[in-house]
């Protein structure tokens, strides 16, 4: 029974499956009101003209206010057909036909690249099935909306919270996000440490001091690592550390710039 | 001086520091956020309860096996493929209108690697229902009890039918007001 659930081109897996039932999910509750749509809009800073992805759009609430009160040009990925028809007739109700998009479509399979905000108001198991295609295919500057549930291991935009507690608001692929510093243990005596949490699959972590390469100098406990993970870090004798990450597919490829400094 | 050796695996280097990965060997190679997780809802209640797994090693995949039982009730969905040590598995039970019935349901979901070994103990899943409710959580590690104990009596009365979910849930919401842990946000500290 569980090697049905092993093929590793799945990203997924759900006891449904495992009963040979359709994929789906159909959960009115999980429909974020106007306010917190508007709310959270507002926090991911969305702008006229710019590209609004809303993965599991049920009856396009989120799209005719991101259309017609914000201008962005919206597009909703919903599973059920009767949902979809719901919400094209509410475009059509409030005049923005032109600017809501309505696909039919797995939304473990939508294309996220074009996009600049995208939302998500799923159980934290899909966010979670989400986050690293997320983090592989959106541009620096996107952010996303993750409505109700975190997504395990990234971290909100700072201040975001503050702008709406409905959820929190994240840019997966800016790379001040992928890492940041946690504590200091300098108290150990001749061998001070300092935690790196880590925030978006890593492929590579190099360490630098005063901006120069430093793998001679400075040990770290990985040298590759997955979010949600820290990452230990040992203090150099003198010099400011920074690292130096790389993340994997797409484009994250890049070598990212100094993530932080330890001050 | 501090001497730097940049050729310290993650052991090693750990060890030096003094720190150890948490029990990252032994059967126990993940642990839940909760082990008895409960929830009461509105019988048509359709939607979402979660629960989380953190791996305490790097594992190849974690996958859920519920009762037969459960298996009825629930739906769960979760992300395959590797978990590294540390790192946290959330996993969401779907419930589907009508399947849950007013004198509860329990059973156990077993979360298991490829090969089908226990990565951790059992989660017990206890499900009961009643038209006045929305959705009520509560949890053994976490609930809103003081005792496991006392938990573990509440979820027996339900199930045989000496208590309804209706006042369970009332219970429950009583704990949640005068936890005196509870902190002053809007989200509850045991619910999720």
């Amino acid at each position: 029974m569980v090697a049905q659930v092993t093929d590793p081109s799945r990203d997924s897996s759900t006891t449904a499956e495992l009963r040979g039932e359709l994929f789906g999910v159909h959960v009115p509750e999980l429909q974020l009101p106007a306010d917190e749509y508007r709310a959270a809009f507002a926090a991911a800073d969305l702008q006229p003209g710019e590209r609004y992805l809303e993965l599991g759009s049920g009856h396009g609430v989120g799209l005719v206010i991101a259309a017609s009160q914000f201008g962005a040009n919206a597009t909703g990925v919903e599973y059920l057909d009767d949902a979809i028809e719901r919400a094209r007739h509410a475009a059509q109700r409030e005049g923005v036909s032109d600017r809501v998009t309505l696909l039919h479509e797995d939304l473990r399979r939508v294309d996220p690249t074009p996009f600049d905000v995208v939302s998500m108001h799923l159980g934290p198991a899909f966010h979670d099935v989400l986050a690293a295609r997320l983090e592989r295919l959106l541009a620096k500057h996107a952010r996303v909306i993750a409505a109700g549930w975190r997504v395990p291991g990234w971290r909100p935009v700072p201040d975001s919270e503050d702008a709406w507690d409905g959820g929190y608001v994240y840019r997966p692929a800016d790379p001040r996000m992928q890492a940041s510093w946690g504590d200091r243990f300098d108290e150990t005596g001749d061998l001070p440490y300092v935690e790196l949490l880590v925030h978006a699959d890593l492929e590579s972590i190099e360490p630098r001091v005063d901006g120069v390469p430093a793998s001679d100098r400075v040990a770290v406990d990985r040298s590759n690592a997955t979010r949600g993970t820290t990452v230990l870090v040992r203090l150099p004798d003198r010099g400011e550390l920074s690292i130096w990450a790389r993340c994997r597919a797409g484009r994250f490829t890049q070598r990212g710039p100094t993530l932080a400094r330890v001050t | 001086m501090a001497h730097h050796d940049p050729s310290l695996d993650a052991e090693t280097l750990r060890a030096q520091l003094d720190l150890r990965w948490p029990d990252a060997t032994g059967t126990r190679r993940a642990t839940t956020d909760e082990t008895h997780r409960l929830a009461l809802v509105h019988p048509q209640y359709d939607g979402f309860i979660t629960l989380e797994v953190q791996a305490r090693t790097d594992l190849d995949g974690v996958f859920v096996l519920p009762d037969p039982v459960l298996d009825r009730v629930v739906t769960s969905h979760h992300r395959t493929g590797p978990i590294a040590r540390e790192q946290v598995l959330p996993i969401d039970l779907e419930l589907h209108p009508g399947n849950v019935h007013e004198h509860g349901t329990t059973g156990l979901l077993r979360l298991v690697d490829a090969s089908g070994e226990d990565v951790c103990e059992p989660v017990r899943l206890t499900l009961g229902a009643d038209p006045t409710l929305s959705c009520v959580l509560a949890g053994a590690v976490d609930g809103p009890f003081a005792a496991t104990e006392e938990f573990a009596a509440a979820v027996d009365d339900l199930l045989a039918g000496r208590v309804s979910a209706r006042k369970l849930a009332r219970r429950i919401d009583h704990g949640d007001e005068v936890a005196p842990e509870a902190p002053a946000s809007p989200k509850r500290w045991w619910r999720r």
